[in-house]
């Protein structure tokens, strides 16, 4: 193992444990603060919530409320973008922090992983037996994560929006699955099932004498 | 494996110790030590050869295949 690569394994770990150790604490405040935000926290009501939206216009349903509705002037029809909500209830401000906390927990075991990762670059042992399983964690969580955070923020989102009322415009949340993302955690996985191999080359290359 | 190496005996046989061995022949005496326990997955010709010189023996007296069948 060349020196620069150990190096950069290092350098590249430094940051990763400000990272997981900064994470770990607003976890932790996360977590106490939680219960406090649930119950009564002053001023919750000032605190917004952002929402990704895609809007259909109904004209028929605007007809007359336009300043000009002639026929030459382009008209908005449809859109997409987000949307900040105000709300007081305590369900959504719930499911609000305990989804940021999975979150932060699923962040948590990435960066664990590939510290874990790094060190043993950084000690030499790249194709240590344990490092496949490392590397199938992140890749299924990459694919999980592209899977499960679209569908909570469409439910989200449809809690929000269902609580909204506006004549003549429909809001739904889409449901935004990033393909390239979940290519990526297929490759991670292959690039695991690579290591897997590796690291049994490796141990019988370590058990020949 | 049905596989096994007798270096143990070839030891007692010749007088020797693992350590000797080591010295005689220029292999650690971790990787020895993995081949007399039987936890060795393949052992290079070179190593064979160097054995082979050093306890003056053939390589079937180092190596034998015991029969899974047969092995109790």
């Amino acid at each position: 193992m060349s020196r620069r690569i150990t190096l950069l394994a290092r350098v590249i770990r430094g940051y990763l444990d400000f990272a997981f150790y900064a994470l770990l604490v607003v976890g932790v405040a996360l977590l106490v603060m939680t219960p406090f935000v649930i119950a009564s926290a002053p001023g919750i009501e000032d605190a917004d919530i952002k929402v990704a939206v895609r809007f259909v216009i109904d004209q028929s349903a605007l007809a007359g409320s336009s300043p000009r509705s002639d026929d030459v002037i382009p008209s908005l029809v449809q859109g997409q973008g987000d949307l900040r909500v105000r709300s007081q209830s305590r369900l959504v401000w719930a499911w609000f922090l305990i989804s940021s906390l999975l979150v932060l927990g699923v962040w948590l075991l990435v960066l664990h992983q590939l510290r874990a990762l790094l060190r043993s670059v950084a000690g030499g042992t790249p194709f240590a037996p344990e490092n496949p399983g490392r590397i199938k964690t992140v890749g299924w969580v990459t694919i999980a994560w592209q899977t499960v955070v679209p569908l909570a923020k469409y439910l989200v989102g449809r809690v929000l929006v269902g609580e909204l009322a506006i004549r003549g415009i429909t809001l739904k949340p889409p449901i935004d699955f990033n393909a390239d993302a979940l290519f990526l955690g297929m490759a991670i996985l292959v690039l695991a099932e690579i290591f897997r191999q590796a690291s049994e080359l490796q141990r019988e290359q370590s058990l020949t004498v | 494996m049905a596989i096994q190496v007798n270096l143990n005996m070839m030891l007692v046989r010749r007088g020797m110790s693992l350590t000797d061995l080591s010295n005689a022949v220029g292999i650690t005496l971790a990787n020895l030590s993995i081949l007399k326990t039987g936890k060795a997955k393949a052992i290079r010709f070179s190593t064979l050869d160097a054995l082979c010189r050093t306890l003056q023996c053939q390589p079937g007296d180092l190596l034998e295949y015991t029969a899974p069948d047969h092995r109790e």
